[in-house]
C-alpha cells in the first residue's frame, strides 16, 4: 500500500524532502545538542509516516471542514494561551506526556485550509472588499492570539500565507496594494509611532531583536541582547566554514558558542561544518522543493487546492528566507524555525503533513489529467 | 476536471478569464520574487564564507583557542672570562585565576579598556587637529598639551552606584561583597592598599582577558607563600608559581649598563612604545633599557604557551597544547669582572680610599686596540636587584630626582663634562696638524698671558717657565695651550673643533648601549644656533621685549631663557676649549676613545661591551665585530711623538703632574703616559680627571677616571687610575699614593 503510494508522488519533491530530513538528522548529531539527534529520528519517521498517510487524502474534501478547521484552530491558541507552560517568557506548547505539541505550527495549516474555504466559497463575490473584508477579520483573531503568547514569528509567517492565498485566489490587485499600504502603515506604528507616544505594541526585546541586525555592534546603548549575540555568534560560525567546512574543528556550534543552535540556528551549524558546498546544498534542495511546490499549484486541478497549497509555499518560503536571513545577518531576528531541517517535533511534523496535502494534490491533478481516468469518471 | 489556472473553467467557476490570466501573472511573479531571494541568499553565504571567510573564521579562532603564555628564562650575561655577571633565579609570585572573578569585573575591565580607547583616539583626533595629519604621524610622543586636556578613564570604583545596581539586578550582592573582601585581604597580604590590587586585576584583564592575574609579580616571601597555601580557602583563585628573574652577583658594579626586564613597555593604547616589541604577546619578559634592551633579540629566547581548546563556558576541552619555551642565549661581554668590580670599589663608596667623600664620579677601562670594554664605573650606583623586588614610587624618585645623585644615570656614557686638560692632546695635534705651531717651538711660560684684552693664567698663576709641546704636556701648562687655542681662533674653518669632531668629541662613540650622550663641542655655528634659540624664546615672551635702546641689554638678559647670553663667538672661548674648560661637554667615553687613538696611532676606535652570544652549550653562535670607525693620521701631524713624551713624562719623570701617583710604579714593566686634568666649575669644588694607557704588547688598557668634587687631578682620579691599573697588571705593592701636583 505504502509503495502504491509513494507511486503517485512527485518524485523530485519526495528527493528533495527526504534529503533535507537526512541532513537535518546529522546537523542535529553534531549541534550543541547531539543527545537530541535520536529524538529528531523519531520525528522524522513518524512524520514521513504521516506525509504518506496525509498523502492519500483527497484534499479538496477538506473544503467542507471550514468551520471545524477554524474552530480548532482558534480553540487550539486558546488553550495554548491557558494551558501552556512558561518557557523563557512565552506560552507556545501544551505538553502532553513526553510530547511538547506547539499548536502554532499545525494551525498554519488549519488556517490554510479555513482561509481557501472562505475564499472559494465566496467566488463570486472575489472582487468586493466584504470578502477580502470577512478573511481578514477571519485572520485578526487569529493574529491576536499569536501575539499574545507571544510568537511574533509565527504571527509574520500566518500573515505572509495570508497575502499569498488572497493573491492566487485572485482578489483585486487594489485590495492587495491597499492591504500592502495598511500593513506598512501598521509597521511603522508599532515601530516608530506608538513607542514615540508612549504606547508599547511591541515588547521591547520584541523591537530589539527586529532591529538589532540593522546595527549588529549593539546599538547606541551598545548593550547586546542574548539573540543578537547568537546571530553575531552565528555569522561568525558560517565564515568560519569557508568554501568545505572545519569539519569536526567547527568549533562555534560544537563548543556552545552558539547556544541553542539545533533548533533556530542550525543553518549555521551546517555551514560551519560543511562549508559553502555543504550550504549550497541545502539552500538547492529548498529550492528545488519550492519549485516543485509551485508546479503543483500551477496543476492542481481546483482553486481550493490551488489557494491551500499557495498557503502553504508562503508558509515554507517565508519560514526559509526568513530563518536562513536570519543566520546570514540579514534578517531580523524572530523565532521562526528553518523547515524540515530544524530540531522539534512539532515543527517537523507540521512540515511534513504539509508536504503530503502538496502530494495528495498533485496526486488528484494527474488522476484528473489521466484521460484514461476521465473516460471512466464520464462513462 | 481541469486545472483552475491553466484552463479558462474553474471548478469553482467564480473567477473570470481575465482574473485567472492575473492569478498566472501573480503565480509567475512568485515564482520570480523566490528565485530573486535565493539569489540574495546564495550571495550572502558566498560574502560570508568565501569573502569574508578568514576574518570570521580567525574571530572564531579567538572565541575557541586560550593560550597562556609561558615566559622563557633570559639567557645570562657573563664576562670575558665565562664569569656570570647577571644571573637568573626562581622567585615566588602570587597570581590569581581570572576565572575566579565574577563577570561583572570582567566587565568593568572591557569598559575601562574601551574607555581607553576611545581617550586615545580622542587625542590622537586632537593632536591631528592642531598638528595636521602628516605631522601627528612623525611624533614620536603624544604631546603632554593633549593628555592633560583630556581627563584620562577611570576605572570604575566597587562602591560606584551604577556597578552596584548592575550587580543588584544581577542578584550577586553577596558576590560583591566578597569580592570587596576578598581585594582586602589580598591587599592585607601584600602590603598593598585594596584599591591598588584591583588596579592591577582590571588592567590585567583588559590586557590579557585569559592570563593569570600577577599580584605581586617579582618574588614574594616565603612567609607570604606559605599562608596562602595554609590559608587557601581565604584566598579563592590565588595560586603561586615560580618564576624566573634576574640576580646580579655583582651587586652595584657598573650597574648602569645592565638595564632592566619587565613586561612589553605599552602606552595607553595598550600598545607596545618599541617598534621591535610589537609583534610580542604583551606578557612576554623584555629588556627594557641597557643591554637587556640592546641585545633583547639574544637574550629573550622564544615564549612558550600552553593552548587549549575552550567552550563557551570557559571549560578547557581535550588536552591542552604545550609548546616548551626555549631559553634565550648567553650574552658574553668584554668585561672583565674581577676588573670591573674592583674598580668600582675604588672609585668611591666604602672601600674607596681615594675619594673617601664618595663624590660623584665615573670610570673606565677600554683595549685600545679594539675598544672592547674592560671595566666601567659609574657612581653612586644601585643594586638592579632594587628593581627585581620592586622600587616604591618613593624610592624611585629619589633614584631619578634632579637635584640628587642620580645613581641610575651612567656617568661615563652620558655625562658630558669639561675634560679639563685631559683635552690637551686635542689641542697639540690640531696646533701641529694645522700648522700653527711645531714640536720644538718654544713658548715662555710666565704663569698668565694676555690674549686681546683679557688675562689667562694657570692654576694658582705658577709659571712654567719656557716649554715646547713635549714639557707643556709633561707639566701641563696652560698659558701654552692658551696661546695655541688663541692661534687656533679661525671663526671660519673652526681647526680646533674640526680636530675635536674627528677625534670622537661631540658625537657619539657608537658604543653598544641605548641612548649615549653625543656631547658637545662649542664653536662659532654652535654659539649662533643657541643664540637663535633664545632670541625666538625671548620674542615669543609676554610681553614681547621691546627692540631698541629704551630698554637695557641687563633688563633683556634678567628676562631671558637663560639658554644662552647671546654673546658672539670670541677668542676667548677657543681659549677656553683648547684647555677643556668652557662649554665643552666630553663623557669619560669620548677621552677613552681619544687616548686609544694615542696609543695605537689614530685608530678611532669603537667601544663596546658585547663580546659574542652563546648558546646553551656554551657553543658560540656570533661574535661581535666593531670596526674601527675612522683612521686620524696623528704621526703625520708630527705631535705624536711628543705628545706621547710628554705623557710618559709626565705621570713618570720629576716634574710630571702625575709623577707623585706612580712613584713606587714598576715603570719599567708597564710605562704609563698619563695626563691630569682639573676641570673648574664656578661655585662647586674643581672635577678631578685623570686619563693614562700603558701600551703592554699583551694587555694594553686606557683608563679614564674623573670624580666630580675631587680637586685636583693628582688627587684623586690619578691614584684611583693607578690602582685600576695595578689590578690589571697585578701590580703588588705599586704604592699608588695621592699626587700634590696643583696643576691642572
Amino acid at each position: 500500500m505504502i509503495l502504491g503510494a509513494v507511486k503517485r508522488f512527485d518524485p523530485l519533491l519526495l528527493l528533495a524532502t527526504l534529503s533535507l530530513l537526512a541532513i537535518s538528522y546529522f546537523a542535529v548529531r553534531v549541534s550543541s545538542a547531539p543527545e537530541l539527534a535520536s529524538r529528531q529520528l523519531i520525528f522524522i519517521v513518524i512524520g514521513v509516516v504521516v506525509m504518506i498517510t496525509v498523502s492519500q487524502v483527497d484534499v479538496l474534501r477538506m473544503r467542507e471542514l471550514k468551520y471545524g478547521h477554524y474552530g480548532l484552530l482558534i480553540i487550539g491558541l486558546i488553550l495554548i494561551l491557558l494551558l501552556a507552560a512558561d518557557t523563557k517568557g512565552a506560552k507556545l506548547a501544551i505538553v502532553i506526556g513526553p510530547v511538547q505539541l506547539q499548536w502554532s505550527e499545525f494551525g498554519k495549516l488549519l488556517f490554510a485550509m479555513a482561509i481557501a474555504a472562505e475564499l472559494v466559497d465566496r467566488g463570486r463575490q472575489i472582487n468586493e472588499w466584504s470578502t477580502t473584508g470577512r478573511v481578514l477579520a477571519m485572520t485578526a483573531p487569529v493574529l491576536l492570539l499569536l501575539l499574545a503568547e507571544p510568537d511574533l514569528g509565527s504571527a509574520l509567517v500566518y500573515v505572509v500565507m495570508l497575502l499569498l492565498m488572497l493573491a492566487v485566489a485572485g482578489v483585486p490587485s487594489r485590495h492587495m496594494q491597499a492591504l500592502a499600504a495598511g500593513g506598512l502603515v501598521a509597521i511603522v506604528m508599532v515601530l516608530v509611532v506608538l513607542p514615540a507616544g508612549g504606547i508599547q505594541v511591541l515588547k521591547p526585546y520584541q523591537v530589539d531583536r527586529l532591529t538589532s541586525f540593522l546595527d549588529p555592534s549593539g546599538g547606541a546603548d551598545g548593550e547586546i541582547s542574548d539573540e543578537a549575540y547568537q546571530q553575531q555568534q552565528a555569522m561568525i560560525g558560517i565564515g568560519n566554514g569557508g568554501r568545505v567546512g572545519q569539519g569536526e574543528d567547527a568549533t562555534q556550534s560544537s563548543s556552545g558558542f552558539i547556544p541553542e543552535n539545533q533548533t533556530d540556528f542550525i543553518f549555521a551549524v551546517i555551514s560551519e561544518r560543511w562549508g559553502f558546498v555543504g550550504a549550497g546544498l541545502v539552500l538547492s534542495l529548498y529550492a528545488l522543493l519550492l519549485w516543485r511546490v509551485l508546479r503543483v499549484l500551477i496543476e492542481a486541478r481546483s482553486s481550493y487546492e490551488a489557494i491551500v497549497v499557495s498557503g502553504i509555499i508562503g508558509m515554507l518560503s517565508f519560514q526559509i528566507f526568513e530563518n536562513v536571513g536570519m543566520n546570514l545577518g540579514i534578517m531580523p531576528i524572530t523565532g521562526v524555525t528553518l523547515p524540515l531541517l530544524s530540531y522539534g517535533g512539532s515543527s517537523v511534523i507540521a512540515t511534513l503533513v504539509a508536504l503530503g496535502l502538496v502530494h495528495a494534490v498533485h496526486a488528484h491533478a494527474r488522476i484528473s489529467r489521466d484521460p484514461r481516468v476521465r473516460l471512466q469518471t464520464h462513462t | 476536471m481541469i486545472s483552475p489556472l491553466n484552463k479558462g473553467a474553474s471548478q469553482s467557476g467564480g473567477a473570470a478569464p481575465s482574473g485567472n490570466q492575473v492569478v498566472a501573472l501573480r503565480v509567475a511573479i512568485i515564482g520570480a520574487v523566490l528565485l530573486g531571494l535565493f539569489a540574495i541568499v546564495f550571495f550572502r553565504l558566498w560574502y560570508l564564507q568565501v569573502l569574508s571567510g578568514d576574518s570570521l573564521a580567525a574571530a572564531a579562532s579567538q572565541n575557541r583557542v586560550r593560550t597562556v603564555p609561558i615566559t622563557a628564562p633570559r639567557g645570562e650575561i657573563v664576562d670575558r672570562n665565562g664569569e656570570t655577571i647577571v644571573r637568573n633565579r626562581r622567585a615566588q609570585i602570587v597570581e590569581l585565576s581570572p576565572g575566579s572573578l565574577p563577570m561583572l569585573e570582567r566587565q568593568v575591565a572591557n569598559e575601562y579598556g574601551q574607555d581607553l580607547g576611545e581617550w586615545s583616539q580622542t587625542v590622537s583626533a586632537k593632536v591631528k587637529a592642531r598638528l595636521g595629519a602628516k605631522k601627528a604621524a612623525k611624533l614620536k610622543e603624544t604631546p603632554q598639551w593633549a593628555l592633560d586636556s583630556t581627563p584620562k578613564p577611570q576605572i570604575k570604583a566597587l562602591n560606584d552606584p551604577e556597578l552596584l545596581r548592575d550587580y543588584a539586578e544581577a542578584g550577586e550582592e553577596k558576590e560583591l561583597a566578597q569580592l570587596t573582601k576578598r581585594y582586602e585581604r589580598l591587599g592585607w597580604l601584600l602590603d598593598l592598599p585594596p584599591a591598588e590590587v584591583r588596579r592591577r586585576v582590571i588592567k590585567s584583564l583588559y590586557l590579557l582577558p585569559y592570563g593569570n592575574i600577577p599580584l605581586r609579580k617579582n618574588g614574594a616571601s616565603d612567609e607570604v607563600v606559605n599562608y596562602i597555601a595554609e590559608n587557601a580557602e581565604q584566598f579563592p583563585g590565588v595560586s603561586t608559581t615560580t618564576k624566573s628573574v634576574r640576580s646580579y652577583p655583582y651587586h652595584g658594579a657598573g650597574a648602569q649598563i645592565f638595564g632592566q626586564v619587565g613586561p612589553v613597555p605599552v602606552n595607553d593604547e595598550g600598545k607596545s612604545r618599541l617598534r621591535k616589541y610589537r609583534k610580542l604577546n604583551l606578557a612576554s619578559q623584555v629588556g627594557l633599557n641597557g643591554l637587556e634592551l640592546q641585545y633583547d633579540g639574544d637574550l629573550r629566547g622564544r615564549d612558550g604557551q600552553v593552548k587549549a581548546r575552550i567552550d563557551a563556558f570557559g571549560n578547557v576541552q581535550g588536552e591542552p597544547e604545550v609548546i616548551p619555551p626555549v631559553s634565550g642565549d648567553k650574552l658574553q661581554l668584554t668585561l672583565d669582572v674581577d676588573l670591573h668590580a674592583y674598580a668600582q670599589d675604588v672609585l668611591g663608596g666604602l672601600k674607596s680610599q681615594f675619594n673617601p667623600s664618595d663624590h660623584p664620579g665615573a670610570a673606565i677601562a677600554m683595549d685600545p686596540r679594539d675598544g672592547q670594554i674592560l671595566a666601567l664605573a659609574s657612581n653612586p650606583t644601585f643594586d638592579p636587584a632594587e628593581f627585581v623586588r620592586g622600587v616604591s614610587d618613593e624610592q624611585f624618585d629619589k633614584f631619578i630626582d634632579e637635584n640628587g645623585d642620580k645613581p641610575l644615570f651612567n656617568r661615563v656614557t652620558d655625562g658630558g663634562y669639561a675634560a679639563g686638560s685631559t683635552f690637551k692632546p686635542v689641542t697639540a695635534f690640531a696646533a701641529v696638524g694645522d700648522g700653527k705651531t711645531n714640536p720644538s717651538e718654544v713658548i715662555n711660560d710666565e704663569g698668565k698671558i694676555e690674549i686681546s684684552d683679557q688675562f689667562f693664567q694657570n692654576a694658582e698663576g705658577l709659571p712654567a717657565g719656557p716649554v715646547n709641546l713635549e714639557r707643556a704636556m709633561q707639566v701641563s701648562s696652560d698659558v701654552y695651550f692658551y696661546e695655541m687655542g688663541s692661534r687656533l681662533n679661525n671663526r671660519k674653518l673652526e681647526p680646533l673643533q674640526k680636530w675635536s669632531k674627528d677625534l670622537g668629541f661631540g658625537r657619539q662613540t657608537g658604543i653598544d648601549l641605548p641612548g649615549e650622550n653625543p656631547g658637545t663641542i662649542p664653536g662659532t655655528k654652535w654659539r649662533e644656533a643657541l643664540s637663535d634659540k633664545e632670541a625666538k624664546c625671548r620674542r615669543s615672551k609676554n610681553p614681547p621685549i621691546p627692540p631698541g635702546p629704551t630698554y637695557s641689554v641687563y633688563a633683556a638678559a634678567a628676562r631671558g631663557c637663560g639658554l644662552s647670553d647671546m654673546r658672539d663667538w670670541s677668542v676667548g672661548d677657543n681659549v677656553q676649549l683648547a684647555i677643556g674648560q668652557g662649554d665643552i661637554g666630553a663623557t669619560p667615553l669620548q677621552l677613552a676613545v681619544l687616548y686609544s687613538a694615542i696609543e695605537n696611532g689614530g685608530k678611532i676606535v669603537r667601544p663596546h661591551l658585547a663580546k659574542a652570544v652563546q648558546d646553551r652549550t656554551g657553543a658560540t653562535r656570533q661574535t661581535f665585530q666593531f670596526k674601527a670607525k675612522r683612521q686620524v693620521d696623528l704621526a703625520g701631524t708630527g705631535a705624536l711623538e711628543a705628545v706621547r713624551n710628554g705623557l710618559a713624562k709626565a705621570a713618570m719623570e720629576p716634574g710630571g703632574t702625575s709623577a707623585g701617583v706612580f712613584a713606587n710604579w714598576p715603570k719599567d714593566r708597564y710605562p704609563v703616559y698619563g695626563k691630569t686634568g682639573t676641570a673648574q666649575k664656578t661655585g662647586k669644588a674643581d672635577q678631578s680627571w685623570y686619563a693614562a694607557y700603558v701600551p703592554d704588547a699583551k694587555n694594553p688598557i686606557v683608563v679614564i677616571v674623573t670624580v666630580e668634587g675631587g680637586g685636583y687631578g693628582a688627587e684623586s682620579a690619578a691614584p684611583i687610575a693607578g690602582q685600576i691599573l695595578a689590578k690589571w697588571f697585578d701590580v703588588k705593592d705599586a704604592g699608588i699614593t695621592a699626587g700634590d701636583s696643583s696643576t691642572r
